[in-house]
């Protein structure tokens, strides 16, 4: 519950500001990561669902791309590799911001520059995120 | 009994496929609307909050930028008397030739209170709706340039395309030698004016507005200035990048035009 909370209040702040930070990207790689794939995969679903609402996108690109990094990081981690420490987290974090941009590219037909900030500031901040929104959520959700 | 972890590529795959199907029936244009309906006063609070923080980080700035204004203020001043002169002479001659008053628009001022959450479209949410007869197709401006237009409202929100957006396409002419070209939004990189005859005389530095042609915006709004020049990669046309004159990127007050 407090996870869907701070993914809520997150989205607002990231709606109303302009940041560089994708924070719901963030919080599914981090569903994926710690929780597991198919956590990775509701919660992803969740996040789709609440970007959908805000954006002007077609619908259905938001919910597939954000449940989908958050499925692929928890198979990631369950079946290939992860090593709980900084690295790994950021570099989850990075490659998983990198899918979900390429794929949104991919769909859209349209590309940003401006995105390789975006993935970049996420990545360095996922660690310490992932921390926070850790020790605050149980491991049942 | 079915085992998550055995099953887990038929149950990923069968909720993927529930997942946009079904999105695609909810996340309807008029869904989505009447949700960002009841998220207003949240989204209102978050953006107010940002805003203060902005301006108060930027206290100094604003001093100094208020000290310009005022100077200029006395200038304008000055401006403004010959413009009564000319207004009133405008008035008599108005007069004289029976010129009947066409419909003045009113403006709805209108604060921005979200953005799209993947930065990849150029689209804002403002807090003015149907309640304020805000209008599907409205031009909304900023300061006093072409800001974009009003293509979602629900009863007190409504969405507005910006003119960066990859999807906004509309005409504009050169104010100095009336050329006319279609004005396309590249993102962060401001507005290209396409199909630009070869032979063309503009320049760096052209006033761009609006045309008036099919219907997108009416005549005469400014949109930007040429920054710079090229042929198309075809050959048959010039190109020109327009940098808009409002900041999109800092786009905070907005007036509909009704």
């Amino acid at each position: 519950m407090i996870l869907f909370i701070w993914i809520i209040i997150l989205g607002f702040l990231q709606s109303a500001t302009q940041l560089s930070i994708n924070f719901l990207g963030l919080f599914a790689i981090f569903a994926g990561l710690k929780k597991g794939p198919l956590w990775g995969l509701f919660i992803g679903i969740f996040i789709g669902g609440f970007a959908e609402i805000l954006s002007s996108q077609v619908s259905g690109l938001n919910l597939t791309l954000y449940s989908g990094i958050g499925l692929v990081a928890g198979i990631i981690k369950q079946n290939i590799y992860y090593r709980e420490g900084v690295i790994m987290d950021f570099l989850f974090s990075f490659f998983g911001m990198l899918l979900f941009y390429l794929a949104y590219f991919a769909f859209t037909r349209t590309a940003q520059a401006g995105v390789l900030f975006t993935i970049i500031f996420s990545s360095i901040i996922s660690p310490l995120f992932f921390k926070l929104i850790d020790a605050d959520t149980p491991s049942e959700l | 009994m079915i085992k998550p972890e055995k099953n887990l590529p038929i149950i990923v795959v069968l909720i993927f496929i529930a997942a946009i199907v079904l999105s695609s029936q909810i996340f309807s244009s008029e869904f989505r609307i009447k949700t960002l309906d009841i998220f207003r006063i949240p989204l209102r609070i978050i953006s107010g909050s940002v805003y203060t923080l902005r301006d108060m980080a930027s206290f100094k700035e604003k001093l100094m930028e208020n000290k310009l204004l005022r100077e200029n203020l006395a200038n304008l001043e000055k401006e403004l008397l010959n413009s009564k002169e000319a207004a009133l002479e405008n008035e008599r001659l108005r007069k004289l030739l029976d010129f009947k008053e066409s419909n003045k628009s009113k403006f709805v001022p209108a604060l921005v209170i979200a953005r799209d959450p993947s930065g990849l479209n150029d689209t804002v949410i403002i807090d003015r709706g149907k309640k304020d007869k805000i209008e599907k197709g409205m031009i909304v401006i900023s300061g006093s340039g072409l800001a974009g237009r009003v293509i979602e409202t629900g009863w007190r929100i409504s969405r507005v395309l910006l003119i960066t957006d990859y999807d906004s396409t509309f005409s504009g002419i050169a104010e100095r030698t009336r050329d006319e070209g279609a004005i396309s939004g590249n993102m962060r990189a401001g507005l290209i004016m396409k199909y630009l005859d070869l032979g063309c005389d503009v320049k760096k530095g052209d006033k761009i507005i609006t045309s008036g042609l099919y219907g997108v915006f009416e005549k005469g709004i400014l949109i930007g200035e040429v920054i710079s020049l090229e042929a198309d990669s075809t050959g048959l046309y010039m190109n020109a990048a327009v940098k808009p004159n409002v900041d999109i990127r800092k786009l905070e007050e907005v007036l509909v035009v009704r």
